[in-house]
């Protein structure tokens, strides 16, 4: 493995994926669009910046609550962990679209490269962002830890060698089973689905095995609390004991310099270079035999002139073409599949884990002392909370890529497409119906009518969301990616409209409340809601209007 | 039916003047070569003309149309070829002419006979139900190829439409495009085989670093030169003068 050759790779992927050229460039010629990069880069600072305090207020309750048991280590576990899950579970769709689907692999692959080299190149580029995506989540963990406990200068001192350690193991750990699921898949003819399917099956195992672990076997309850609470570590080997090496990263950190604590370390490090090492050389076996699946695709049927003309006789107006072109590159995009339909099995599913132990039985009691229209509201409110996560309509410029430049030279009204593509929207939207019904079926209190007003008044609400993340999208669309992957979660636009998305939803629940103290009823709580959606829709739909022809003139990629 | 005028473009806030005040009519029935050197701005004057580059200055009009104030007019009008036959990967080539036809609005008796032609001549039926991803790039051309012709629109612009194209269909494209401009409809290309400029263009022009230094007939363009004997030298000796 030459190091000089991977830190190349590395260096072309980063500068082409986070336009550093581009900005470097404004920056030097004191371009204006320089502040606007930084001006947007602010303004995501901002929007997240509750959402941070709210979770450095978590960390610091924990923190409190620990210091009870003497445990005080345990918030820095619980960063670690956190900030591996996540690299874990992201960095799966990420690891395959970079690895697999990347345009820049025709132009990597002929060069004098080994395999391993531009694997781990690749790598480095999604470690790079894995960083930033685990800095919210560890560091105040640190800081909390750090400036409470005042723990001396070492800790400081391991503080940035832990934080780049931290993801090598997860992201290791991700790369291998993508590799040798693409490895599997490639011996197949129906490569997509499988690979679609493989990703489900692999998250799914990690949801099963974090259930399992974190599981208390019914009665046995008090000894897990004995055990917790007693043992010195046991708040701390409780919480750790999914990633068991970040329990390891934990001790190194917060105990005095001694031959343990060296161990400890060495053994958290010597594990992450061990799977970096591992995962490079199963990469020079296994990484170009996958390499080929991403890229082949199987045939459809020859069709004799008679079939072809009739399938071309089929004829839709220009909005349903639009909306039908959507569908199709999102059902046929594995990793587009995967991030929107995944986030619908994934979601309720890491709602719910804490509740499962409990059965559906209690838990349907439990909902029934709730009130009913706060019920119904809330299953509204989750079908508009899909509409954001999807992500349908947040990247749906973005992921038209430079194909894009083929709308622009169409003859419909981009008002026109941009209808065609809400159209697309409210049909991804209608993926949270299925998960709605299983709730019907097992503990909500709903029946079939129930479920029908809930989908209307749930795509009553999604209208706004929809057409917000249409906008902001279209504000400032990143068409120049990559690989697909990069269009959804290299775009903070994706982001920002789960954001403003979720602050209205949220919105939209004080006022209810409000509604529901002042005794309103339930008719009248509706009408509300229905009349403030539509109206916020229909503004918002008004000022897509006006910029929709302005953007797509303005826009050159 | 195109009339470019004083058309100019630069990037990177003027640091690079693709074109410059170009002027440029081009009537109908006529077959329109755009010849120039690599970066010479043909490409650009294109994006240009089909509304994918807003001009620092001038207007291009399309059959009377300013692409600047009515876009879809100008867009309903024409049949684009890009210089890169990007299309998207994941829908079969049926799939993308059905695309093409349905915001084109094209009935579908008419889409399919169309398409069915073009489809035979280029070979193409066999494939026309697999993903364009397993295309080559020579297929993928000739499906954009064939989707510019599916509205039988008055204007073709082509940026380099014989490139990755087999003999066979180059010379069919070729004895197609000469059919089409027979019923006034206009067909303009860029392209850097000299041949088949100097064979079945009406009119050619040179844009050289931006600037348009020669533009005429055949004959026409041989006055403007010293050495006469074919484009070729026409071209070598106005280019590197
Ligand atoms: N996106 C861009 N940004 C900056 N400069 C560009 C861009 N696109 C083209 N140019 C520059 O504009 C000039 C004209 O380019 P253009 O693509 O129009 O040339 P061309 O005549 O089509 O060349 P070719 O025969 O190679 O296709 C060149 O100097 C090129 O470097
Ligand atoms: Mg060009």
């Amino acid at each position: 493995m030459r190091l000089k050759m991977v830190w190349k790779v590395t260096v072309l992927n980063l500068k082409n994926a986070f336009g550093l050229a581009t900005f470097a460039y404004f920056f030097r010629k004191r371009d204006v669009r320089f502040l606007k990069s930084a001006g947007i880069f602010a303004l995501i600072v901002l929007a997240l910046a509750p959402l941070f305090y709210i979770y450095l207020r978590i960390v610091d309750e924990v923190y409190e609550f620990a210091v009870g048991t003497g445990q005080e280590g345990v918030v820095i576990t619980m960063g670690l962990v956190l900030a591996s899950f996540l690299v874990f579970i992201f960095g799966i769709a990420y690891v395959i679209s970079t690895f697999y689907f990347s345009r820049d692999l025709d132009f990597l692959i002929p060069l004098p490269l080994r395999p391993g080299e531009v694997l781990a190149g690749k790598f480095g580029m999604v470690l790079a962002t894995e960083y930033i995506t685990i800095a919210p989540f560890l560091l105040p963990a640190f800081l909390v830890y750090g400036l409470r406990t005042e723990p001396g200068l070492l800790f400081w001192l391991l503080v940035p060698v832990i934080y780049l350690l931290v993801p090598l193991i997860p992201l290791a750990l991700a790369s291998l089973l993508v590799m040798v699921l693409m490895s599997i898949t490639n011996l197949s003819r129906k490569k997509d689905l499988l690979q679609l399917l493989g990703m489900f099956i692999l998250v799914l195992m990690i949801m099963a095995f974090n259930f399992l672990m974190t599981r208390v076997p019914p009665g046995e309850e008090m000894e897990l609390m004995m055990m917790i609470f007693q043992d010195p570590e046991g708040l701390i080997n409780y919480v750790g004991r999914a990633f068991p090496t970040t329990i390891w990263a934990t001790r190194a950190m917060i105990y005095p310099l001694s031959a343990g604590q060296a161990l400890n370390f060495l053994g958290f490090s010597g594990i992450s270079v061990l799977a970096l090492w591992c995962m490079m050389w199963v990469a020079d076996v296994l990484f170009y035999r996958g390499l080929i699946g991403g890229q082949e695709v199987e045939k459809g049927r020859v069709l004799d002139k008679e079939k072809i003309a009739r399938k071309l006789m089929t004829r839709h107006s220009p909005i349903v073409a639009i909306a039908q072109r959507e569908m199709r590159i999102l059902i046929r995009t594995p990793i587009y599949m995967f991030n929107s339909v995944a986030i619908l099995v994934i979601a309720p599913l890491a709602m719910g884990i804490p509740y499962f132990t409990m059965g559906f039985g209690e838990l349907g009691a439990m909902l029934a002392v709730v009130d009913r229209t706060l019920i119904n509201l809330a299953g509204a409110g989750f079908i508009a909370l899909m509409s954001l996560f999807v992500p349908a309509l947040s990247s749906s410029i973005s992921r038209e890529g430079r194909l894009f430049r083929l709308s622009q030279v169409i003859p419909v009204h981009p008002f026109k497409q941009l209808l065609g593509k809400l159209l697309y929207g409210f049909m991804l939207t209608l993926l949270a119906v299925p998960l709605l019904i299983l709730g019907a079926f097992l503990f909500l209190p709903w029946g079939f009518w129930d479920l029908v007003f809930i989908t209307l008044m749930g795509l009553v609400v999604s209208g706004q969301m929809l057409v917000l993340s249409l906008i902001i999208d279209l504000m400032r669309p990143y068409l120049t990616w990559d690989n697909p992957q990069q269009a959804i979660k290299q775009n903070m636009n994706v982001l920002f409209a789960m954001v403003l998305g979720a602050g209205l939803l949220y919105i939209y629940y004080l006022m209810v409340e409000r509604l529901m103290e002042r005794d309103f009823s339930a008719g009248i709580i509706y009408v509300v809601v229905v009349v403030i959606s539509l109206a916020v829709a229909a503004s918002l739909t008004f000022i897509l209007h006006k910029m929709s022809s302005r953007r797509y003139k303005k826009i050159v990629i | 039916m195109i009339e470019l005028v004083n058309i100019s473009k630069s990037y990177n806030r003027g640091a690079v003047k693709a074109v410059e005040s170009l002027n440029l009519a081009v009537k109908p029935g006529e077959i329109f070569g755009f010849l120039g050197p690599n970066g010479a701005g043909k490409t650009t004057t294109i994006k240009i003309m089909v509304g994918l580059l807003q001009p620092d200055g001038g207007t291009a009009r399309i059959g009377g149309f300013d692409i600047q104030k009515n876009p879809l007019e100008v867009k309903k009008q024409i049949g684009f070829v890009p210089e890169n036959p990007e299309v998207y990967e994941k829908i079969t080539g049926i799939e993308y002419l059905n695309f093409l036809g349905d915001v084109h609005g094209v009935p579908g008796p008419e889409r399919a006979k169309r398409a069915m032609e073009l489809l035979e001549m280029f070979k193409l039926d066999n494939a026309v139900n697999d993903l364009v991803q397993t295309y080559s790039h020579g297929m993928r051309q000739k499906l954009v190829l064939t989707g510019s012709f599916l509205h039988n629109p008055p204007v073709l612009i082509m940026d380099e439409p014989m490139v990755g194209l087999d003999p066979r269909s180059s010379f069919d494209l070729k004895e197609k495009l000469q059919e089409y401009c027979q019923e006034h409809r206009t067909v303009f290309f860029s392209t850097h085989i000299l041949a088949v400029a100097e064979q079945f263009c009406h009119r050619v022009g040179i844009i050289h670093q931006g600037r348009l230094i020669a533009c005429g007939t055949l004959e026409e363009l041989q006055k403007q030169a010293r050495n006469r004997e074919s484009l070729e030298k026409i071209f070598l000796e106005l280019t590197e003068a």
